[in-house]
């Protein structure tokens, strides 16, 4: 690994002796002051309530700072990346660099943390002497070190995926909103460090998974890693071809999977309790099914460079607007929905629901989603051409959700906001206990929406291929 | 050997087509300068080259590696200069071209040899142990060919390589570009600034409006925008009498007198030019010169950007 040449560049400036003395004397300030503020406290006022609980109480200091180093330094780190070398001027020549994408990522977040990395390493060190020292066990020692790093590879994935989803344009550091961040987490990690410190016996703090006892911070640090597995899989997307959306079709379905099989182990032990634990789970995991589409938009250039290879297999020219319509976006939506339903149906049959009124509101639901994710395609097929319609599409959304709950709340009818998606959820929760809401006109209503911004795609498709078929022709003429 | 061969590109920024089905086939040895005025294409046609943009539709293949599918192989054997660029401030020289060269896949081997000799080759030797943030504008363009230079690409894609540069330091970026073309690289460089171009280019793509309407070799290119010459005589006396021989001897489009020179714009082959010459002198006028101007590339471009030639509008390889 260390062979990678953005390692071997960013160790050149990393490691110059002008910062290295700079670094270190920061570093090792801190440490001096931790250990002698809290060396004071414990002499002048015999506070700890004794020596193994002074050092415990290092231990989670020194966590709290490796949290800072690891996850919030080493993001900012990872995400400045892309931004230093479009602001350098220097991104083109990264950007033709031939080393494959997943070493150019590897480079960002090894090479740029070189120095995090270096304290990071000391820092456990500390870690695990105090641990050591404070009668902590060696088991919850290398849970907390196994969530340390899980989460650190997620936080630092996740700051080079969103520095390379928006590459800036120009200067645009803005450090407020990283000062009102950390104004807002930072009591709060702090807070949950100080829990931890005082809970008894953490490392035998279980959770069921498909009713398997897992310590809960393995099951985090698991977890994480799936996310930061797919935080990278994007960022090598995005180095391979920068226009391309973050999810493949196959990428989409896979990841959407793989949430709905986490979820479903983490709920399926809590479905024989009297709470919405199906309801709870269906609107856990729809809103993902919405995003993982939102992050596999496909735009006008490449259902454009589709039709192309719709064209070169002449064979297949019959069932072009089918071939099409598989490769849209629309496609990506209806799988993920299905995904989701499979799942969600699996949830009331375990829970013993009543399933043709769970079938109804999956199928109202699906309505709504296709409304939805149609209004969508529209955007992404028209944006290159009218810039403002995402404007449109928005206003039309903004309608469609809330409009049902203002006129709902005008005539004092609780029905009409059934035609809200959100008064539809909502209602979900209010209703478990008795029936779904079972009513076709909802349906029917969010269908009947469906039909214009499905003639208009469906147009625009249909126009991509008769160009492509036109330009086709005018080729062969040529040659 | 074929270096480059595109086909029909084209991109689309929404309505807006800034490559429009350009074909293009560059052999070894081919140094091609790319013209055409602001909008014209030029950046976008080299960024695809450069594979840091795909096209919207088209072939392109660079050593017969195919854009789309093989791209980590193209940017092995290509070399893209970009406008306004810049290189990583915090390393000096000999790290900056050390970290290319390692990226490159260079054998370690030989990474010293080649870096003295990207050095040596664009007058940076002095400067290797140099930080880059330290270097004047005109040293980073020429540290970019340096960039270039240790992976030695089979092409070079140079866009605007004289952009923002001092007379002195131009003139220093086009002794090192003259270099290269005269060992045989493969470049193609587009440049507003033509005397950059003329003198080693040995073709000239023409782009207007994303398309491509000339392509050739400088005197085909040339020939075809106009056959009109632009003849400069000098004689030592009597100028009245030589234009009224010129006048009988021959058609011109234009005749100026300019103290001793007579600057003719004529159609005309170069034995008739001759028989001019010869008609002059066997009617007792004493001719000190007699030269052909050659329509350079300014006058191309001028030609081009006024919209002068209306066949423009169709594409025309040469």
């Amino acid at each position: 690994m260390l062979s990678n040449p953005l390692i071997q560049r960013y160790r050149y400036s990393s490691f110059r002796k002008r910062q290295v003395w700079i670094y270190a004397t920061i570093y090792i300030s801190v440490i001096i002051l931790l250990l002698f503020i809290n060396y004071s406290i414990y002499l002048i006022h015999s506070a700890f309530g004794g020596i193994d609980n002074f050092f415990k109480s290092l231990f989670f200091q020194f966590i709290t700072f490796q949290v800072l180093i690891l996850w919030a330094w080493g993001s900012y780190n990872s995400g400045s990346a892309i931004k230093d070398e479009v602001l350098e001027k220097s991104y083109d020549f990264f950007r033709m660099l031939p080393i494959p994408a997943w070493e150019k990522a590897v480079g960002i977040l090894v090479g740029k943390n070189l120095v995090v990395l270096l304290m990071a390493g000391i820092n456990f060190l500390f870690i695990f002497v105090f641990g050591i020292l404070g009668r902590i066990s060696l088991y919850l020692e290398i849970q907390i070190l196994f969530v340390l790093l899980s989460m650190a590879v997620l936080a630092n994935s996740a700051g080079l995926l969103s520095s390379v989803c928006k590459v800036p344009k120009k200067k645009s550091s803005n450090p407020i909103v990283l000062i009102i961040l950390a104004f807002f987490t930072v009591p709060y990690l702090l807070a949950g460090i100080y829990q931890l410190s005082e809970s008894e016996n953490l490392e035998s703090f279980h959770v069921k998974f498909f009713g398997i006892d897992i310590p809960l911070l393995i099951l985090i640090s698991l977890i994480a890693l799936y996310f930061s597995f797919w935080v990278f899989t994007g960022v090598i997307c995005k180095f391979n071809r920068e226009r391309d959306p973050l999810f493949t079709m196959k990428g989409a379905f896979l990841f959407a999977i793989g949430y709905e099989l986490i979820a479903v182990g983490l709920f399926i032990p809590y479905l024989l309790h009297e709470a919405p634990v199906v309801y709870a789970f269906w609107i856990t995991t729809l809103p993902p099914a919405v995003i993982v589409a939102f992050g596999s938009l496909k735009g006008m250039e490449h259902y454009i460079e589709y039709s192309r290879t719709i064209q070169e297999k002449r064979s297949a020219k019959k069932h072009s607007m089918t071939r099409m319509l598989a490769y849209s976006n629309l496609s990506v939506g209806l799988g993920l929905f299905a995904i989701w339903s499979i799942f969600a149906t699996s949830m009331v049959i375990a829970d013993k629901g009543n399933l043709p009124a769970n079938l109804h509101s999956i199928l109202t639901l699906f309505s709504s989603y296709l409304f939805i994710i149609l209004l969508v395609e529209l955007y992404s097929i028209y944006k290159s051409s009218n810039p403002k319609i995402g404007l449109l599409v928005g206003f039309i959304m903004i309608l469609y959700f809330s409009l049902p709950l203002v006129f709902g709340g005008i005539m004092e009818n609780e029905f009409v906001v059934l035609y809200s998606p959100f008064g539809y959820i909502a209602n979900l929760f209010a209703e478990f206990i008795e029936e779904p809401i079972a009513d076709l006109s909802i349906w029917v209503i969010n269908f009947l929406l469906c039909v214009i911004p499905a003639i208009i795609v469906l147009n625009k498709y249909r126009l991509i291929l008769t160009t492509r078929e036109k330009m086709s022709s005018l080729n062969g003429v040529q040659a | 050997m074929k270096i480059l061969e595109v086909s029909n590109i084209r991109k689309e920024y929404g309505t807006l087509v800034a490559v429009n089905d350009v074909n293009l086939t560059l052999e070894k040895g081919q140094v091609v300068g790319l013209i055409g005025p602001n909008g014209a294409g030029k950046t976008t046609l080299l960024r695809i080259l450069a594979t840091i943009l795909s096209p919207t539709d088209g072939d392109v293949r660079v050593l017969g590696h195919d854009l789309k599918k093989d791209y980590l192989e193209i940017r092995k054997c290509i070399g893209f200069m970009p406008d306004f660029f810049n290189l990583y401030n915090d390393l000096t020289l000999q790290e900056c071209l050390e970290f290319f060269a390692q990226a490159y896949k260079i054998d370690p081997g030989i990474i010293p040899e080649q870096i003295d000799s990207a050095l040596k080759f664009t007058d940076l030797e002095n400067k290797r142990h140099d930080y880059i943030q330290h270097l004047s504008r005109g040293m980073v363009q020429r540290l970019g060919v340096a960039v270039l230079l240790v992976h030695n690409p089979d092409l070079f894609l140079l866009d605007e390589p004289a952009s923002g540069l001092d007379p002195k330091a131009r003139i220093q970026l086009r002794d090192v570009l003259r270099k290269l073309s005269k060992e045989g690289k493969t470049i193609v460089i587009s440049s507003h600034i033509l005397t950059e171009l003329s003198g080693f280019c040995t073709h000239i793509a023409i782009m207007n409006k994303g398309k491509m309407v000339r392509y050739g070799s400088v005197d085909e290119v040339q020939k075809s925008i106009s056959d009109v010459k632009k003849v400069n005589i000098s004689v030592l006396d009597d100028r009245d009498k030589a234009v009224n021989l010129i006048k009988e001897f021959i058609k011109v489009e234009s005749i100026v007198v300019n103290g001793d020179t007579i600057t003719i714009e004529v159609s005309a082959e170069p034995e008739v030019l001759a028989n001019l010459n010869a008609h002059l002198v066997g009617n007792g006028i004493r001719v000190v010169g007699f030269c052909e101007e050659k329509t350079n590339l300014e006058d191309l471009f001028m030609k081009i950007s006024s919209g002068e030639d209306e066949s423009f509008d169709g594409i025309t390889q040469c």
